[in-house]
């Protein structure tokens, strides 16, 4: 029975204490890779733990050591006597061991076929409609346009295929043989969408990954950033990072109620992300794709409201400037930052958290200090994953990770190690539990 | 290659570009593919479309006749909305590049872009790069913004906030 309580409280402690602080941690960021390690183990460790403590709590009245129960149990299960030995008390534990488990099991099974069911339809949408960008094609578009100028007329839809060359290979280079200068080149599963908002993303999967790119982002961007853009979501790809981030929606769906799932959701969802911008960050420069992410986090304001539809994960959270003057490409907003810069800028305003004047430096102040406060708390739901449920306002990760890019955080060599003996230390606590 | 997806993508483009309902020969005739294809392929094209719920189908006197469900742009449309994230989406789907930024966010975001001689952004160890990350990480800091927020803060902004108007358009159009 002690070992019932203390892989009990092992797992509350690994559900609930230990999320929230690592979702609050700033260390993580120096060692992605590490922490996404730790974080899995924590997951697992509170699974398993919370199905063994059941157990234990069912096999008790078989004998002292719950090993020793277990083997005891199977043994009656094998006789066809599951029942015998055990007390109402163990059955009721019995169905708890069934429930839970279906539960969990029942969850990632569900969550993740719709997951790819989601995902087969949207390949469907952007093999359908989005463009492919051959090298063939490249090098022939380029050398149209270099010899016609555009005089063949607008596209047709026909020929609609390979007619995105980003503008870094038009502008400048010419005919000069194509492939090599072009950034679209080579990125197998590139689909180009006709849509002016700038979106960059990937769409994961085994054979059929794709990497997804809107003809706003093409003409939003420079060519180094569009190279980072595109190493970072082949990052995404290659490393297979949406099965990092499964469980974890498996969990969130599982404990809804629970908000250190959310944040775990969050957080690994962040730390993915920053593993994908290292490696983009090797290939390219950190500066490059900084600018990158800087560039689309202005553009994802910009969208007008009704084409994103009214689901609130814009414009409507949250005491946001009454005039709208901090919103969208606001005309005002050089005159009302030059304001709020100089020191008569309304310091009591701050504090309040209320209203909020329109100066974007006032603004940016009170968004600093909440990037604070959704570092230091960990508000679940940072960033893209969830607009829809009635939670606060959620703060995008991106600043967090612009600045990491631009000004690399130390990182002690013992961090990552660490973790890595952490992840390990955790996932060993229940066998020795067990063994109690 | 994907001859398959190819065929879909074709097959769609001609239903998209008709005006109204065609048979599958019609389909079959108005296909600039290739190679030649069996009628009986555009047929099975055309089932596995419809299966997607992306063509519809009308018995005509003789033969079937095939639409398009949704506009090529109802269509692109689609795909945006889930790429944004504001479809009914759990978050897994997809693997975005950049989540949704609050107004506020957009804001400091826009103040770094608008650092001097912000083509030199991506300079290696350029000054107006670490300007733009001392902005961004001021902006970030916990502690650093409550005890003194006008004093630390207004440092770079008098002098770029002019100009991040200008400059801020100037970084969307092609250089």
């Amino acid at each position: 029975m002690t070992t019932a309580a203390a892989l009990a409280l092992f797992a509350a402690v690994l559900a609930w204490p230990v999320p929230r602080l690592l979702a609050g941690a700033r260390w993580t960021h120096g060692c992605p890779r590490a922490a996404i390690v730790l974080w899995q183990a924590i997951g697992l460790a509170g699974g398993v733990c919370a199905l063994l403590a059941v157990v234990a709590f069912t096999v008790a009245p078989l004998s002292g050591s719950t090993p020793h129960g277990i083997s005891h149990h199977l043994h009656n299960l094998a006789a066809g006597r599951p029942m015998s030995g055990l007390d109402w008390l163990s059955i009721l534990g019995l169905v708890m061991v069934a429930a839970l488990a279906s539960r969990l099991f029942g969850v990632l099974a569900s969550s993740t076929y719709a997951t790819l069911r989601r995902r087969s339809h949207h390949r469907n949408l952007v093999d359908l409609t989005g463009d492919d960008h051959t090298e063939e094609g490249c090098a022939a578009a380029t050398a149209a346009r270099a010899s016609a100028r555009r005089a063949a007329a607008p596209r047709l839809h026909r020929h609609r295929v390979q007619d995105w060359t980003p503008r870094a290979a038009t502008g400048r280079h010419g005919p000069s043989g194509g492939g090599g200068e072009c950034e679209l080149c080579g990125h197998a599963g590139l689909r180009i969408l006709d849509h002016p908002v700038a979106v960059a993303y990937c769409v994961p999967g085994v054979r059929h990954a794709r990497v997804v790119v809107s003809r706003g982002l093409l003409t939003t961007l420079g060519p180094r950033e569009l190279r980072a853009v595109l190493a970072h979501e082949d990052a995404h790809v290659t490393g297979r990072h949406d099965l990092v981030i499964q469980p974890f929606i498996a969990w969130q769906q599982t404990f809804p109620f629970l908000r250190p799932a959310w944040e775990a959701t969050a957080a690994v969802s962040l730390l993915v992300e920053m593993l994908a911008d290292d490696v983009a960050a090797r290939r390219t420069s950190g500066k490059t794709l900084a600018k990158a992410l800087a560039q689309l986090g202005v553009t994802r304001t910009l969208v007008p409201a009704g084409t994103l539809g009214a689901t609130g994960d814009l414009g409507t959270p949250h005491p946001t400037s009454p005039g709208g003057s901090s919103g969208p490409a606001g005309p005002g907003t050089p005159r009302n930052a030059t304001s709020a810069g100089s020191p008569t800028a309304p310091r009591g305003s701050m504090g309040t958290g209320g209203p909020i004047l329109g100066a974007a430096g006032a603004a940016s102040q009170r968004a600093a200090r909440g990037l604070a406060a959704s570092r230091t708390a960990a508000l679940p739901v940072a960033g893209s994953v969830e607009p829809a449920e009635a939670d606060p306002p959620s703060r995008s990760p991106v600043i967090s990770r612009i600045v990491r890019l631009l000004d690399p955080p130390a990182v002690p060599w013992w961090h990552p190690v660490a973790a890595y003996a952490a992840a390990v230390a955790i996932l060993t606590v229940p066998a020795l539990l067990l063994t109690l | 290659m994907a001859r398959l997806g190819d065929l879909e993508r074709s097959v769609m483009d001609v239903l998209w570009d008709s005006d109204g309902w065609l048979t599958a020969r019609e389909v079959a005739a108005r296909l600039h593919h290739e190679r030649d294809l069996a009628y009986t392929t555009v047929l099975t094209v055309l089932d596995r479309l419809e299966r997607k719920g992306f063509v519809q189908r009308q018995r005509a006197a003789r033969a079937h006749r095939y639409l398009a469900v949704d506009a090529r742009e109802a269509v692109v449309a689609e795909a945006m909305l889930e790429a944004l994230g504001t479809a009914d989406d759990r978050g897994s789907a997809l693997v975005r590049f950049v989540g949704a930024v609050t107004a506020e966010e957009a804001e400091i975001l826009r103040r770094a872009l608008a650092q001097p001689a912000e083509t030199d952004f991506t300079g290696a160890g350029d000054p107006s790069a670490d300007e733009a990350a001392a902005v961004l990480a001021e902006a970030a800091a916990t502690e650093a913004v409550l005890p003194e927020p006008d004093g630390v803060s207004s440092g770079p902004e008098p002098g770029d906030a002019g100009r991040s108007a200008a400059s801020f358009t100037e970084g969307h159009e092609p250089n």
